[in-house]
């Protein structure tokens, strides 16, 4: 893959599987141990223009999540920042309304893909800074395969392969007939977003839809209000139609996004591909019993989806972050997630200064947190913050994206039976000793069966899917959890949920959607705020509309010697 | 007619403006093209959260029942939660209130107080070049767009010559003790009041200055000085206060385009408060919030207008007289 | 009529001969005039429409600081050559030569290389192209190299690029290079693209363009590294050069080159620099013009004529109509303007027409309750009693006798009701509350504060729509005072 090079730019971190084996690289050594600096100050600034100079005067250490290409320009001329790139899970896309005519035909899409200039747009757009992508599972995840059928930008072939398929240029209207009815196509609409929401989007409807037009389909771009649009959608009311997805690594998105049976109403099918071979596939791979089985329907899935094309996916936003190195190392850029996001335990356990130890870390959150409530906690800043204070039961190896044991020193997935003759999944977590909530309780399983069942019997929306079907939660001992699915898949290992609730405090909320436990002091440890967790930074102050401070938790279970 | 009358008929005004407000408020959300619940649904949420989340917004009543539930919360100073934060509005607001508050106070003191004395000033020592100045200034305030000169005073002091701060009400994180966070806060109010006083003060100076010679005009002055009383007494024992009235007036009736003035000054120098909110939420499609932010603008202004009107029928009694007629 | 002239009525002659003796009403009718000038000529005082993009580079300064502000002494300003025939020099040719076309109208540069000999027997397969190289004709060496010397002498630019169209007729055991490299003034050659092809080959578009991963990757720079400052580092002459390679067939080989375009995106550029999306500045504030006249005219005048029917109505009937519509006029002048105007402006959706209508719905009040007070005192005048006395209809006395005499007093505050009007668009502009599709002021403002003006110190972006809001308003302010001053002596003091 060529952009491989471009990945990892600074010190590369490995951490193997199990055994840690700590390599150096770059200029300090990548550990599972932290965090190295005391606090993090993390202003809130949303204007762009003041973001930069804040970051260029050294007001902020970590900017984190560029995209804009001015801004990208303005931060590289600066001799003490470096940016890092990797790929994410972002992914845009062009999805067709495959119910209706004359986009139901293969060929049309087929030949709209190959128009699609990927390169043109990602320059004259985004000078450069996007990464194409023609595939339906963004290279950062381990289910990307990179051999499927492809339509590369060549319009001449589109209109080959158009001519070929009877859809001939219609001389006295200069538009292609379509072969079923012998009429010009009739005209066909892209919805995208108002230029004010989204100008690159709408801008993309117009290229695109003059690339068509210009092989004799007569396709117009339309840029409607995003709740217009939206209605729109669910009542599959569209020919095409241009948004954005942010993915995860579990390629679980594929189902929602093209299985028959979400093909309705409000469904997450949108382009509405009815297919029973893909169908079939997709199934296993929604309840595939393990890694293996997953990996294969995956790969199937995706040479299908290649080769229908009900999406037309063009490119890949990836993350950017930029760090003052005359002041801080030891950040890591990750597969997936980047340098800067929360996802990445690593940055926030290895950030240290140049010189000396411990200190302030300031580090900007380009939008308020707003709701530092983990259950109902939804926005990306909010887990900007929220996400440094708790650990997950796995982690993720930042190079090999591979689970790696965490808070759960080892785990299995095996299967029981829910009622007779049916099959379901069951977990079994083994968690480490010695882990402490911030307030000094100790982190049991017990914590993991209060909050999975407090998830689910107050059917708290952001978590429903992941909880919904679990059957009951058993701990054997402290040390062990063992949590029944009703069901049988192998991704019910990634629902387990590592933003666990302590019990003590939670128990006695009545409604937790009103709770604000970031402006509640914790009822016996001055200076905590009720909001718990069990990882590496306290949540000390959070000023609205300014700043929030977290700080190093002294009792880390996995603090650095 | 009496006073109180008179007070009971403008706050029978005030209550029928805030029952239109309030009635459009939740009109015009509901009125709006596309389903306001689509901003507040995450792709990947199933359909029993997708219905667990319509009825933690109400969204699932009969509109009527809708409108019952609102106006009737609304009395509760219950604005619904905010479609982005979940978060009941009224706390959001609150928290913001403060600073808009802060800004406000202080920019429209030193308006006032800048602008009359300039007003006061220029009156008494009449000259080409005063005379010139207060009108240039007025017609400064007239003609020029406020947020253009914000945003030059905002690249002038915090880009070109940084020496303000270009964002927020405090540094992050402000200063220990209570004298260097006064002082840290005093440095964050700078831009923004100061460039609301520099567009603002003009209108006030002129408008003092003219008051103020229609009175010097007027008989008892001129008799005033006829017995040669000095100027300075003249001025202030009896100019000045046969012009205080309209001005006081004055400064209650200005009081609700500032109020409003405020998203424009938030907005630009980031200020986190209620304006840049309504801003935010507008940007946002937070129908609840933009509600919530709207409803709080509109109830100072009712209030500000409320008190010009008492303030008004106190200085100048005529006026409670001509009420009672078709005004 | 002139029998019920009152004494604010006032004939045409006499009004301009006292207007022509006020010199600020004189100087805001010249400013105006200047500004309606400019709407109407707009297209021929600029070389760009105001959707024009990629003139220059993003945030270009105006182009006089070259001789004003010695940072911009050698900036580059755009350079934008096309290719053609004409343009290139052939500076190698072996086995093969340049020829010019006509293809639908455009010229195209034709590359023929000769065919090998006829008589000579071509083995099939992969192994045929080995074997050719062994022929006498050195068909390895059939090359033909295009080149164009591109005088450079400014300082490095940010981006350069080349783009044009290729296509190649040849028989299936030819094969095909093309190549581009720019060469510095001291030799080196970055060698920035390249293809290979077999045969025959449809219409390809050639994008080289120095913000691209893949020349970035050719030349061994990261994502985030420019190559424009590296190759264009020095002054003197650059020499651009595409070179054809071909190991030809039995056919001759033709590569087909189309009308190439090669750029360099000025850091300077026309008289106020250029915007985020290289669009000229100058354009959209002269294109801005209109936008603001129009707005604040037709707003001025809905509001006003609404207004003004709504005063004469309320004033002459009086009642029930009356005390109803007061009461609205109470409501809609404590609706706080600008937030009402931000969430309908979202909500109603940013259209120019949009825009005015909202303005015009919450500017008529003040106008409403002026005309109704002068429509009470008129209304007790001998001439409106007369007329009625007459059996004239209401509708009657209303349009002839009261419309005329409130008329002077409507227009001095119709002129000073626009710049409040323009100042309204301009605000709602600025929060990105305005139609997207027309430039103007408050949107050139709106891109200036969020698409970097600050961080560049792009002072040209933000000062001069800022001067063309102030300067009409003022220009209002001076005739509507000076309307007042004429027609309404006594209302002089109000306004």
């Amino acid at each position: 893959m060529k952009l491989r090079r471009f990945l990892l730019p600074v010190a590369i971190c490995l951490v193997l599987a199990m055994t840690y084996g700590s390599v150096t690289a770059g200029q300090v050594k990548c550990e599972p141990y932290g965090p190295q600096v005391d606090q993090i100050i993390m202003p809130i600034i949303k204007d762009s223009e003041a973001q930069l100079i804040a970051f260029n005067r050294g007001d902020i250490d970590v900017y984190p999540g560029l995209t804009r290409p001015a801004d990208i320009n303005v931060v590289k001329a600066n001799p003490n920042a470096e940016l890092t790139m990797n790929y994410g899970f972002h992914m845009f896309y062009l999805c067709y309304n495959m119910r209706r005519e004359p986009l139901d035909a293969d060929i049309l899409r087929q030949a709209i893909a190959h128009v699609v200039d990927r390169d043109n747009i990602i320059q004259t757009l985004f000078e450069g800074y996007m990464l194409p992508l023609a595939a339906f599972v963004p290279p950062s995840s381990g289910f990307y395969k990179e051999d499927i059928p492809r339509f590369p930008y060549n319009p001449e072939e589109a209109k080959k392969i158009l001519d070929k398929a009877g859809y001939t240029v219609d001389p006295a209207t200069g538009i292609r007939i379509d072969p079923k009815t012998g009429k010009p196509l009739r005209k066909m609409t892209i919805f995208t977003p108002t230029y004010e929401v989204a100008p690159t989007s709408a801008e993309l409807g117009k290229i695109i839809a003059e690339a068509c037009q210009a092989i004799n389909l007569p396709i117009e771009p339309e840029p409607m209000d995003f709740p217009v649009m939206l209605d729109k959608l669910d009542m599959a009311e569209f020919d095409m139609y241009m948004l954005a997805w942010s993915l995860s690594r579990i390629p679980t998105s594929l189902h929602n996004f093209f299985h028959s049976s979400n093909d309705v109403e409000a469904g997450y099918n949108r382009p509405g591909i009815r297919d029973a071979e893909l169908d079939k596939i997709l199934d296993e791979l929604y309840y595939a019993p393990n890694e293996e089985v997953a990996k294969k329907a995956a790969d199937e899935a995706q040479v299908i989806l290649a080769r229908r094309q009900p999406y037309t996916v063009l490119y890949s936003r990836p993350y950017m972050d930029a760090f003052r190195k005359d002041r801080f190392t030891g950040y890591v850029p990750m597969h997936g997630y980047g340098a800067a996001n929360y996802t990445n335990k690593w940055t926030t356990l290895n950030i240290r200064p140049v010189r000396g130890k411990g200190g302030t870390l300031r580090w900007l959150l380009p939008e308020e947190p707003k709701v530092l409530n983990p259950c109902t906690a939804s926005s990306a800043y909010e887990w900007e913050v929220l996400g440094r204070l708790y650990d997950g039961l796995m982690e993720i190896n930042p190079e090999t994206m591979e689970d790696i044991p965490w808070m759960a020193k080892s785990w299995e997935v095996g299967t029981w039976e829910p009622e007779p003759g049916k099959k379901g999944t069951v977990i079994t977590w083994h968690l480490e000793k010695g882990i402490k909530w911030q307030d000094t309780t100790p982190f049991t399983s017990a914590d993991i069966k209060f909050t999975i069942e407090y998830l689910r019997d107050n059917k708290v929306p952001r978590y429903i899917s992941n909880v919904e079907h679990v059957v009951r939660v058993e701990t054997p001992d402290e040390y062990t959890a063992k949590v029944y699915f009703a069901n049988e898949s192998y991704w019910h290992l990634y629902r387990a949920g590592g933003n666990f609730l302590p019990e003590w405090i939670w128990k006695d909320v009545k409604d937790y959607k009103t709770f604000e436990p970031w402006l509640e002091a914790h009822p016996e440890v001055p200076g905590l705020t009720k909001v718990v967790g069990h990882g590496p930074f306290i949540l000390d102050q959070y000023k609205v509309g300014e700043y929030v401070r977290l700080k190093k938790n002294p009792i880390y279970w996995r603090l650095s010697k | 007619m009496g006073f109180s009358r008179y007070l009971l008929r403008r706050l029978g005004y005030a209550l029928i403006v805030l029952f239109v407000i309030m009635s459009f408020n939740f009109a015009i959300f509901r009125l709006m093209p596309g389903d306001a619940t689509k901003m507040i649904i995450d792709p990947m949420f199933t359909p029993e959260a997708i219905a667990e989340l319509k009825r933690q917004f109400g969204l699932d009543d009969p509109p009527l029942v809708q409108y019952f539930k609102y106006v009737g919360n609304l009395f509760k100073f219950d604005l619904g939660l905010s479609f982005s934060t979940r978060r009941p509005v009224v706390n959001e607001l609150k928290e913001r209130l403060p600073n808009t508050m802060m800004l406000f106070l202080t920019s429209f003191t030193f308006t006032t107080i800048i602008g009359i004395s300039v007003g006061v000033f220029t009156a008494s020592r009449r000259g080409t070049f005063s005379d010139n100045f207060v009108t240039g200034a007025g017609l400064f305030t007239y003609a020029v767009p406020t947020f253009w000169i914000q945003l030059l005073l905002l690249m002038l002091f915090g880009y070109y010559i940084p020496i303000l701060p270009i964002h927020g009400t405090m540094s992050a994180p402000p200063p220990d003790g209570f004298l260097l966070q006064f002082l840290d806060r005093i440095h964050h109010l700078i831009l923004p009041a100061g460039s609301n006083v520099i567009v603002a003060f003009g209108s006030w100076a002129l408008y003092t200055r003219n008051t103020m010679l229609e009175a010097l005009g007027q008989d008892y002055i001129v008799t005033a000085r006829a017995k040669g009383l000095p100027e300075n007494t003249v001025l202030r024992h009896h100019a000045l206060r046969s012009v205080l009235p309209p001005i006081v007036t004055l400064i209650f009736g200005a009081l609700p385009g500032m109020v409003s003035g405020a998203v424009i000054t938030e907005t630009i120098f980031s200020w986190h408060g209620v304006g840049k909110y309504l801003m935010d939420a507008v940007m946002q499609q937070d129908y609840p919030a933009a509600q919530g932010a709207f409803y709080l603008i509109a109830l100072a202004v009712v209030i500000c207008n409320l008190a010009a009107d008492i303030v008004y029928g106190i200085v100048d009694p005529r006026i409670r007289v001509g009420e009672g007629g078709a005004k | 009529m002139s029998k019920n002239k009152t004494q604010t009525g006032i004939s045409a002659p006499t009004f301009w001969e006292q207007y022509r003796r006020k010199p600020l009403g004189m100087v805001g009718l010249s400013i105006v005039i200047v500004y309606v000038f400019v709407a109407i000529f707009a297209p021929f005082l600029t070389p760009y429409n105001p959707k024009q993009i990629l003139l220059a580079d993003r945030i270009a300064a105006p182009i006089w600081f070259r001789s004003v502000l010695p940072k911009y002494d050698d900036a580059p300003s755009t350079i934008r050559t096309t290719l053609g025939p004409d343009e290139w020099a052939v500076s190698e040719a072996t086995g093969g030569r340049l020829v010019a076309e006509e293809l639908e109208g455009a010229a195209v540069s034709v590359i023929e290389f000769e065919p090998v000999l006829k008589d000579e027997v071509i083995p099939e397969g992969e192994a045929a192209l080995l074997e050719i190289e062994e022929y006498p004709k050195e068909p390895e060496k059939s090359v033909v190299e295009l080149s164009y010397v591109v005088p450079y002498s400014y300082s490095p630019p940010k981006t350069f690029g080349l783009t044009f169209n290729y296509w190649v007729d040849a028989s299936s055991d030819s094969k095909t290079e093309l190549e581009f490299v720019i060469e510095t003034p001291e030799g080196k050659q970055y060698n920035l693209w390249g293809k290979s092809y077999s045969g025959t080959l449809g219409s390809q578009p050639a994008r080289i363009d120095s913000r691209d991963l893949t020349l970035k990757q050719r030349l061994g720079l990261t994502i985030f590294d420019d190559p424009a400052p590296r190759v264009f580092s020095s002054k003197g002459d650059y020499r651009l050069l595409l070179t054809a390679r071909s190991i030809p067939g039995e056919e001759p080989t033709r590569v087909y080159i189309s009308n190439a375009e090669f750029y360099i995106p000025g850091n300077v550029h026309g008289l106020l620099g250029a915007d985020h999306m290289g669009a000229d500045l100058w354009t959209q504030l002269i294109y801005g013009t209109r936008i603001s006249l129009s707005i604040g005219l037709s707003a001025a005048a809905i509001s006003v004529a609404v207004g003004t029917a709504v005063g004469i109505i309320c004033g002459y009937l009086g009642g029930v109509v009356d005390e109803f519509m007061m009461r609205v006029v109470d409501v809609l002048m404590a609706i706080p303007t600008l937030p009402i105007l931000i969430i309908l402006g979202a909500i109603l959706g940013k259209s120019v027409w949009n825009i005015v209508l909202l303005i015009s719905a919450f500017a008529w009040m003040g106008t409403a309750r002026l005309v109704r007070s002068q429509t009470l005192s008129l209304r007790e005048r001998v001439f409106v009693e007369s007329a009625k006395a007459s059996g004239a209809s209401d509708a009657y006395v209303m349009l002839v006798h009261i419309l005329p005499n409130v008329l002077p007093l409507v227009f001095a505050g119709m002129v000073l009701r626009i710049p409040s009007a323009i100042l309204t668009e301009a605000s709602l502009s600025f929060l990105g509350l305005g139609d997207p599709r027309v430039a103007t002021w408050g949107r050139m403002l709106h891109n200036a504060r969020g698409f970097g003006a600050f961080t560049t110190l792009a002072w040209w972006w933000l000062v001069p729509p800022g001067l063309a809001i102030t300067f009409l308003s003022l220009a209002f302010v001076f005739i509507g005072n000076t309307v007042n001053e004429i027609l309404n002596p006594r209302y002089r003091e109000r306004s």
